[in-house]
């Protein structure tokens, strides 16, 4: 694996002609990093991986949501995120209580930032794991192999949002809030599926 | 030239401490020492924006707030908001707004709170570097970093990074200067007493060159909070 780069917001990254991704942006024709991040670049392409941040929806993402206010119509939706979202009762089958845990997909973001949601899952009683979105494609891994590693080695059931927002009901929790800890702290290093693994075979008849 | 009270040279910053991510129901903080000055500042957000009509559907509101803890000075500072407190608030947010990419993150408020726990002149200064450090620690995209540090004139030495004592001199003058780096753009600037047009620019160039090294330090700062090598581990 080739060495990674961390870059701070401002920092002068390349002048040639590239594909802008995500957290850079252009002046006078050269690309700088506007977060703090790991530096990816391929011939044709930049793009900076935030370490830390806050969660912008995009049609397509799964999240899980917590039902924080019931209205005449609907109820209010928060997900970690700068703006809450509103549900409307017709699109469900049963009344919500106060304080559910949700898990649903973005069908759709209109032209004034509100959300349609879709797949609307009921989660049952567990606990919520909140991070920031930045961290959620190490938790889930290569081809879900973190999130294996965690569920065979704790007898977890997880679901992973987008948001940053982790459910779960564990039959040892204590270990997954580690192991999960261990995973957000690391985030930025490499080799660490084998790392997580090591740790939660050491702890795990403790 | 004569050695200053604390032995340092005229372009030289007092020594500095840092550490990130202190407040953990923060989304960023930071935790300065900069000589005898301590800040601590805290990011929330971007968050919703109550009451409504404050909201810009254009870009976040910046909240930036100065406090200085009753105990930061000799005697007892009311923690009532002075007019000072307010004025460094305003000045201090619109600098920070044009690090910030604010266009990101419309109807919403980006709170950035410092409070200063010791105070040896220079507080300003100590509190937008904290702040700026505290806002790249929180991932909010940004076009660089504030770096302040103030410069000024003290028995006829044109000197940087004055203390209480320095700042109390007869023909004392300061300029607290924020440079959003690296670009290099000065986006706080802010001076107290009389000073001829040659010596204002001799004391904005130590400023700049000072501004690098807070830069240089944030810099650090920064990297240190995320090693690529070493052990995992808790």
């Amino acid at each position: 694996m080739n060495e990674k780069k961390i870059v701070v917001p401002g920092d002068f990254l390349t002048s040639e002609i590239k594909k802008l991704g995500s957290n850079v942006y252009i002046n006078n024709n050269k690309i700088y990093s506007s977060v703090i991040g790991i530096l990816s670049e391929s011939p044709e392409y930049i793009s900076v991986i935030a370490l830390n941040g806050a969660y912008t929806p995009s049609a397509g993402d799964g999240l899980i949501c917590v039902v924080k206010q019931e209205a005449a119509t609907g109820y209010v939706l928060e997900f970690n995120s700068p703006t809450d979202t509103y549900l409307p009762k017709s699109t469900l089958r049963r009344k919500l209580d106060v304080g559910t845990v949700i898990f649903a997909r973005i069908a759709n973001i209109s032209d004034n930032d509100s959300i349609e949601l879709d797949n609307i899952n009921i989660l049952p009683v567990g606990t919520i794991y909140s991070t920031s979105c930045v961290k959620v494609p190490r938790i889930i891994g290569k081809n879900e192999s973190m999130l294996n590693i965690l569920k065979e080695n704790t007898q977890s059931n997880i679901v992973v949002g987008k948001n940053g927002w982790i459910w779960f009901s564990s039959k040892n929790p204590k270990l997954l809030v580690r192991a999960l800890d261990l995973v957000v702290k690391n985030s930025q290093k490499s080799n660490l599926t084998n790392s997580v693994k090591e740790f939660l075979e050491k702890n795990k008849t403790k | 030239m004569t050695k200053r009270l604390d032995g340092r040279k005229n372009d030289e910053l007092r020594p500095m401490k840092v550490e990130l991510g202190v407040v953990k129901s923060a989304d960023g903080s930071c935790y300065l020492e900069w000589g005898n000055n301590t800040v601590i500042a805290t990011v929330h957000g971007p968050r919703p924006i109550f009451p409504k009509h404050l909201a810009n559907s254009e870009k976040a509101v910046v909240d930036y707030r100065y406090r200085m803890a009753p105990f930061s000075v000799g005697e007892r500072k009311s923690p009532v908001p002075a007019k000072r407190d307010k004025e460094i608030s305003l000045v201090s947010g619109f600098s920070l707004e044009s690090a910030i990419q604010v266009e990101k993150f419309p109807n919403t408020v980006i709170d950035i709170d410092t409070v200063i726990l010791s105070s040896n002149a220079g507080t300003r200064a100590a509190a937008i570097t904290a702040a700026s450090l505290a806002c790249a620690d929180a991932g909010l995209p940004m076009n660089g970093i504030v770096s302040a540090v103030a410069s000024g004139r003290a028995n006829g030495e044109f000197i940087l990074d004055l203390t209480k004592e320095e700042e109390d001199a007869e023909d004392a003058v300061d300029t607290a200067i924020g440079v959003l780096m690296p670009q290099k753009e000065i986006v706080l600037l802010q001076m107290d007493g009389f000073v001829k047009k040659e010596d204002w620019k001799k004391m904005i160039s130590i400023g700049l060159k000072g501004a690098e090294k807070v830069y240089d330090f944030q810099k650090n700062a920064l990297l240190k909070k995320y090693p690529v090598d070493g052990d995992i581990n808790e």
